[in-house]
């Protein structure tokens, strides 16, 4: 019997047009600053990366809402390498 | 629209913004996860970031695909300008700019746009291809090493930012992530609509309103280590006004007279072409640079331009400067002009 899908919401703020965000290497697609995907539960962690390039005190966001056992929240302000990229593993 | 009144807040509070937001994890490292309920995270993000946020470019890929509208205004060029953006794909966008001349200016352009003294329709449609990458294996050694540092960590976020406080980690962490080169396209076509006023063969005054139009193609690499790269070239089809002479009349047909300024010939039709090169990079926190070499093939000038942005607006970031030009036209001639209202981009907007 096929494993029950979990969903998976995404939230994403940034104006730059250098922002990017993978899930498994795979690209998200926001729609109105949200990615919702469902997903098969696995053992192993699923790998969400993201990438932003723009001028340095641009602001912001990515969030994983959806579930709440593995909700997170990370928001910056570039630095002067004008750069941030991050990584997230969670379990479904 | 914005002012100049705002730009010595606008410096403030980028200087205190200029470092990792202390919700991003890591300073200190993993205090935000236990001081922070899912509830106060959600609004300490909403706080930091904003329920709205300003996209001076209307190019973000994640933004509502819908239509946005910006106006601004730019001292240099004393243009008004509305763009409509809307996101057709992950990389693809569509925008339609509207800009009016705003103010009568008596100074002689100095950049040889034809279009510059119409009201201008400019659409475009642009592509940036992006794929930077991170290596999740050397990432998740990272993150051991960092657990092991710190036994009671729970963390399962690394980033750039949130790893300042460890510098051999962040150095490891920033070689396991490929930049990747961003490749840009664009295609642009503008008419314009001007009025002109001349004189007639019996001194009356004459009204016509011409149509000139534009087409623009433009590339350009983003290389990670060293700023945007690009070339351009314009074609532009416009109407220039005839030339004007002094003349002393007769002043309502009586004995006196008046002497009245006129354009003594209909607006004559004329092409134009440009090639530019161009560069465009940040220059630490506060500043960055976008020098431009155009090079026009009919008149044989180059026209060398170098907008320093130092002015920023927290909406709209980097939005003004000083702009030193040069053109190789009758002689030479240099200018030096403050322009407030072009927001600086990675890429061409």
């Amino acid at each position: 019997m096929a494993a029950t899908k979990v969903r998976v919401v995404l939230k994403a703020k940034a104006s730059s047009s250098f922002f990017r965000a993978y899930l498994d290497e795979r690209r998200l697609r926001f729609e109105e600053g949200a990615a919702a995907l469902d997903l098969e539960p696995k053992d192993q962690d699923y790998v969400l990366t993201w990438f932003i390039r723009d001028i340095p005190g641009t602001k912001y966001g990515i969030q994983v809402d959806e579930p709440e056992r593995v909700r997170m929240t990370y928001a910056a302000t570039l630095d002067a390498s004008g750069k941030d990229a991050g990584i997230y593993w969670f379990k479904i | 629209m914005q002012g100049p009144w705002r730009i010595p807040a606008a410096i403030v509070v980028c200087g205190l913004l200029a470092h990792a937001a202390p919700i991003a994890g890591s300073d200190p490292p993993d205090s935000w996860e236990q001081a922070l309920d899912a509830e106060n995270k959600r609004a300490a993000y909403s706080g930091l970031i904003g329920g709205r946020m300003a996209d001076p470019s209307l190019t973000s890929p994640i933004g509502p695909p819908g239509l946005a509208i910006q106006f601004t205004t730019d001292t240099k060029d004393r243009r008004a300008r509305a763009k409509i953006g809307l996101r057709l794909g992950n990389d693809l966008f569509f925008d339609v700019k509207f800009i009016v001349p705003a103010g009568d200016s008596e100074a002689e352009p100095i950049d040889l746009d034809g279009l510059r003294r119409s009201a201008v329709l400019d659409l475009g449609i642009h592509y940036l291809a992006w794929n930077p990458r991170l290596d999740a294996g050397r990432a998740k050694a990272i993150r051991d090493e960092y657990l092991a540092r710190h036994p009671d960590s729970k963390k399962y976020i690394l980033s750039l930012n949130a790893l300042k406080g460890e510098p051999d980690l962040r150095r490891r962490f920033l070689q396991a992530i490929t930049w990747s080169t961003a490749v840009f396209a664009a295609l642009r076509a503008k008419i314009g609509r001007q009025d002109f006023t001349y004189a007639d063969s019996s001194f009356e005054s004459v009204s016509a309103q011409k149509t000139s139009a534009a087409l623009e193609a433009a590339a350009g690499i983003l290389v990670p280590a060293w700023g945007y790269f690009g070339a351009s070239f314009e074609a532009q089809r416009f109407y220039e006004a005839g030339s004007s002479a002094e003349l002393i009349l007769p002043y309502r047909g009586g004995p006196a007279e008046q002497i009245k300024t006129l354009v003594l010939e209909p607006p004559g039709r004329r092409s134009r072409t440009r090639l530019r090169v161009e560069y465009r990079r940040t220059i630490g926190p506060f500043a960055a640079v976008n020098p431009r070499l155009s090079y026009f093939p009919k008149e044989r000038a180059a026209l060398v331009e170098l907008p320093l942005y130092a002015f920023r607006n927290p909406e709209a970031g980097l939005n003004g400067g000083v702009n030193l030009s040069w053109i190789s036209r009758n002689g030479g001639r240099v200018g030096l002009a403050l322009f407030i209202g072009s927001t600086f981009s990675l890429t061409p907007d």
